[in-house]
């Protein structure tokens, strides 16, 4: 059996398919090892587990060398910096001012992302012990210039846009 | 990187309490040094959470020496014991080429996935949303977090907290609330379960190559890579209900109470950890019983007390918990995010095409799981008379029972007016996480289908442990 996927990978005639050659190695490594007839069945699910994970690895690699990239070029970051590759550059810059400007008592909403989207529920983790809630005193206006309320005045406004308001609650008499 | 061996150092405090209970529970010395090693890491982070529980019970804040003083304490019993650490679970193995091979690629596997985990920080939805946002309440409050988990704003309020709780320990102990080094708890009890599933497939009559093969095959999966870094309660559930089933398996085997204890106090962990560890721990209770009931040795009252010394366990680590959830069930907005009550119609049949295709998707999906799922049903199909035999038939059942609880779950609970969490959403998000599950046990039961291949077709003879029979086990 071992013979027979040693012939299948050196008649393999493409260049760029990593896993046929890396197939032979491992058929080599395992050749001596192969005492009896069930054995090489544990052998050859070894050898072609080890070949689909070679061959699964290397295409995501070449699929996605920039982000490989980016994920290696975490280990030279700082934490902080960390922080922001992982949840993006203008969320973590956003979460940062609202983490100035609000109280830790504070009561939010977000206008702008999706409830249940991913950026909604990083920034509700993040901003905690500031809890989101239906009666809002900070309104979190983000990438949604547009948006305004009447019984709102505007605390901070970015350049892109995004806002952080304050809500006038009126008590009813 | 100081903070990432303080997280480091954190977790070596359970890692020791969960060793010490081992050697304490391992009166007649069955295991070795290295199994209570491996076993102490996972047992010791769900006694922790348990611990946690109670003192939030007693109204006791988590303070660093409220955690760690204990821990130390209940530690010393194992460190001072007279301890014959005689016992070696196999012979020692001849090292050929392959397994050479093997040991180096899942020691580079290894070293990547925790290396790669931890310069991340929690980041995923259900991790920072549900479990994560959790973990930094307990921290802040040094209690369970009433006020969060009885608003709406948390999602799953009464989802079990030994994740979120373990997680929030190793910020306390670091004296800061920290993204990274919260996810040390995932990669100890990933560790923890790959060095038990090697020793208990040696056990079990295993070679040295398949048990190696077995860590390889659980640790590059690729879905499982996934998992153990991004702070995901998934796995965990599936690791403490592969580590009950094994033991359970141990139990059948070899007949020492040891592994009954073990598997009950794995699954309440599970039961701790996740609302589908709760299903898989009734699950091995029942396949308890019947096994115990079953059996031709020993009396009724015997049967009886082993029962009852599991319901025992399983109340004791349970209790703290309960209080809680009854208490957050009847919370004012708990309705808010209650599910429907399921409820059976035949028409909701019909769902079993959509389910049971999307399950064929995923496991002939090279790009998630490898061959495991091929590797499995190719073995089955080619020895399933040797399947349906001693305790691979009731590991088999522990699988196919859970898969049958998750197919029951889709088929009563989605809603299909809901506009979001219908049957095809409900499919497109959970199947990956609920074969997941499943994935640790499946593994070990693959091992124990591969091995009589290599030992020349024993199927149930004593392991490999020098001089080891039941005779002198009790």
């Amino acid at each position: 059996m071992w013979e027979a996927s040693l012939r299948t990978a050196t008649n393999s005639e493409s260049p760029r398919s990593a896993p046929p050659i890396l197939s032979l190695c491992t058929a080599f490594l395992m050749a001596s090892d192969f005492p009896t007839k069930p054995a090489r069945l544990v052998n050859a699910a070894i050898w072609l587990w080890l070949a689909i994970w070679i061959f699964l690895l290397t295409k995501s690699a070449v699929s996605n060398f920039a982000g490989v990239r980016q994920t290696l070029d975490l280990f030279w970051e700082t934490p902080e910096e960390r922080l922001q590759q992982s949840y993006g550059t203008e969320l973590y810059e956003f979460y940062k001012v609202c983490q100035r400007i609000l109280p830790e008592t504070a009561r939010f909403d977000i206008v702008g992302l999706e409830r249940g989207a991913q950026d909604h529920s990083r920034l509700v983790y993040l901003l905690y012990p500031r809890v989101l809630s239906d009666r809002p005193e900070y309104l979190l206006v983000y990438h949604s210039p547009s948006h305004n309320l009447p019984n709102a005045h505007r605390i901070v406004s970015f350049d892109n846009g995004d806002l952080i308001l304050q809500i006038d609650h009126q008590e009813p008499r | 990187m100081t903070h990432c061996s303080m997280g480091l150092l954190s977790v070596v405090f359970p890692t020791l309490l969960g060793r010490s209970l081992v050697r304490v529970f391992d009166r007649r010395q069955v295991l070795s040094e290295a199994e209570h090693i491996s076993l102490g890491a996972a047992l010791g982070i769900g006694f922790l959470s348990w611990w946690m529980l109670l003192l939030d019970w007693f109204s006791i804040p988590f303070t660093r020496s409220n955690l760690v003083i204990p821990m130390a304490i209940a530690s010393i019993p194992g460190m001072l014991g007279s301890f014959r650490s005689n016992r070696s679970t196999v012979n020692p193995p001849r090292v050929r080429r392959t397994d050479a091979v093997l040991l180096a690629v899942i020691a580079v596997q290894l070293l990547t996935t925790t290396v790669f985990s931890l310069v991340r920080p929690i980041e995923a939805h259900d991790a920072v949303f549900n479990w994560g946002l959790k973990s930094k309440a307990i921290f802040l409050a040094r209690a369970v977090p009433m006020r969060l988990l009885e608003t709406n704003v948390s999602p799953n309020p009464t989802y079990p907290l030994l994740m979120p709780l373990a997680q929030s320990y190793v910020s306390l102990f670091l004296g800061d609330y920290d993204d990274f080094c919260a996810k040390w708890i995932c990669v100890l009890l990933f560790m923890s379960f790959l060095g038990f599933l090697y020793f208990a497939l040696r056990r079990t009559g295993a070679s040295l190559r398949t048990g190696l093969f077995a860590v390889l095959v659980v640790c590059t999966i690729p879905q499982v890579v996934e998992q153990v870094s991004n702070g995901y309660a998934d796995l965990p559930v599936g690791i403490y209900f592969a580590l009950a089933g094994i033991c359970f398996c141990l139990w059948l085997r070899e007949e020492s109470h040891l592994f009954m204890v073990l598997a009950a106090l794995f699954s309440a962990f599970g039961a701790l950890t996740k609302d589908e560890g709760l299903a898989a721990a009734a699950l091995l209770f029942c396949c308890f019983v019947t096994a115990m009931l079953a059996r031709r040795k020993g009396s009724i009252a015997h049967a009886l007390t082993g029962i009852l010394g599991f319901i025992a366990i399983f109340g004791v680590l349970l209790l703290p918990w309960l209080r809680l959830k009854i208490h957050l069930e009847l919370a004012p907005q708990a309705y808010l995010v209650r599910r429907p009550f399921p409820r059976f119609e035949w028409g909701r049949l019909e769902r079993l095409w959509p389910i049971f295709y999307q399950y064929q998707l995923q496991w002939f999906s090279l790009r998630n799981w490898n061959l495991l799922w091929v590797f499995i049903l190719v073995a089955l199909a080619a020895g399933y008379r040797q399947s349906l035999r001693g305790e691979r038939a009731w590991i088999g059942s522990l699988l196919l029972g859970q898969l049958m609880i998750y197919t029951m779950f889709y088929i009563l609970v989605p809603d299909e007016n809901h506009p979001v969490m219908n049957l095809s959403w409900y499919l497109m998000t959970t199947v990956s996480r609920m074969l997941l599950q499943l994935t640790p046990l499946s593994v070990f039961f693959l091992a124990s289908l591969l091995a009589p291949l290599e030992s020349r077709g024993r199927l149930a003879g004593p392991g490999p442990i020098g001089g080891h029979t039941l005779q002198n086990m009790h």
